[in-house]
């Protein structure tokens, strides 16, 4: 059972391009059509649930299925599992990087690469907006962040906090 | 650039890591936050080389801008606090919450304090995206390509993967000149 975690979320860890919700097509694959281990409802709950806890959700559901499945071992081996990739291939370009600092290839592609990952950064806020507000009360929510953090410097952990008893209050 | 030592850099990403709802893509305005304005540990630039490092992988963004970040700032150790601080908080709940109950979203205030948290959570993306683009773009070019790639994105719905080849080809095509010196 360990080693069939292992394969499964090395999968997922290795082949999910794109972090958080681009992970959900091959985590149900791998989940419920290939392994079976939980049922379309329970990948939802879990899906639910890594929305309530903090985190990304391919390590919140590796280890929550793990855990299921073989207890706190099936879940620390799910769990190395799917950051195994990141950590190999992020740190091998972190060594590329490193060792060709003063390249003019290497500086060209990063100048390059830096409007792209502003689109990217753009493209998730505007993905999320649908679902994060969707009244007029969460726009007041965000158009209140945007002011007390974007203009009154408040702190960021302070603004989600905020936000969190605002939403008890007005929901 | 002041110096952090392994410890701050723990004690930090514990902190992000325990209020980024909603996974990596929400890390991104604590980090700056954090790394670049209050502590001075990146500039923008870095910060923005560390995100392309981080897209450019696979796997969970905030798994590997956590590692990319620790490492830029204090090599092998400060990945592997960084990443720590990162994660401890979301294995940690999720745990507790596999051990000792299953429905959490049943409960109405935790419900309510998310839908409010939500909201907030892209106030502050959105800020961290004006930010870095203002960072990013440095003349027209680039505000173009910016253009272009959110285009792409967003009506034809391309692959963010992509876009991240579409800017290594950009930034190749870049002839030696002004954009890339005065970086």
């Amino acid at each position: 059972m360990i080693w069939q975690l292992l394969v499964s979320f090395l999968k997922v860890g290795f082949f999910a391009y794109g972090g958080g919700y681009a992970m959900l097509p091959l985590l149900r694959h791998e989940l419920i059509t290939y392994r079976g281990w939980i049922t379309p409802r329970q990948f939802l709950d879990v899906v639910a649930l890594s929305q309530f806890t903090p985190g990304p959700i391919a390590t919140s559901s590796a280890a929550f299925v793990g855990f299921r499945q073989a207890g706190v071992w099936g879940a620390l081996a799910a769990f190395l599992a799917v950051i195994l990739p990141s950590v190999a291939i992020v740190w091998t370009l972190a060594l590329i990087v490193r060792h060709q600092a003063d390249a003019a290839w290497l500086k060209r592609v990063f100048a390059g690469l830096r409007p792209a990952v502003v689109a990217l950064v753009v493209y998730a806020a505007v993905s999320l907006a649908g679902s994060a507000v969707p009244d007029l009360k969460s726009l007041l929510i965000a158009v209140g962040t945007l002011v007390a953090v974007g203009v009154l410097r408040v702190h960021p952990f302070l603004a989600i906090v905020g936000a969190g008893l605002l939403g008890i209050l007005l929901f | 650039m002041g110096r952090c030592t392994k410890t701050q850099l723990f004690r930090a990403f514990l902190i992000i890591g325990t209020v980024s709802f909603g996974g990596g893509y929400a890390m991104i305005p604590l980090i700056r936050r954090e790394m670049v304005e209050r502590t001075g540990w990146l500039t923008d630039d870095r910060f923005l080389d560390a995100l392309a490092i981080a897209q450019s992988s696979p796997g969970p963004m905030a798994v590997n801008l956590s590692i990319i970040v620790g490492h830029q700032l204090l090599g092998a150790g400060g990945a592997f606090a960084a990443t720590a601080g990162a994660v401890l908080p979301s294995v940690l709940s999720i745990l507790l919450i596999a051990v000792f109950f299953t429905n959490l979203e049943y409960v109405p205030a935790v419900g309510r304090f998310f839908a409010g948290v939500r909201p907030a959570m892209l106030a502050l993306i959105a800020l961290a995206a004006w930010d870095l683009g203002v960072a990013a773009v440095k003349n027209r070019e680039s505000l173009l390509f910016l253009a272009l790639a959110l285009a792409a994105l967003i009506l034809l719905r391309l692959h963010p993967a992509l876009v991240m080849l579409a800017g290594l080809l950009y930034g190749l095509a870049l002839r030696r000149d002004r954009e890339v010196e005065k970086r």
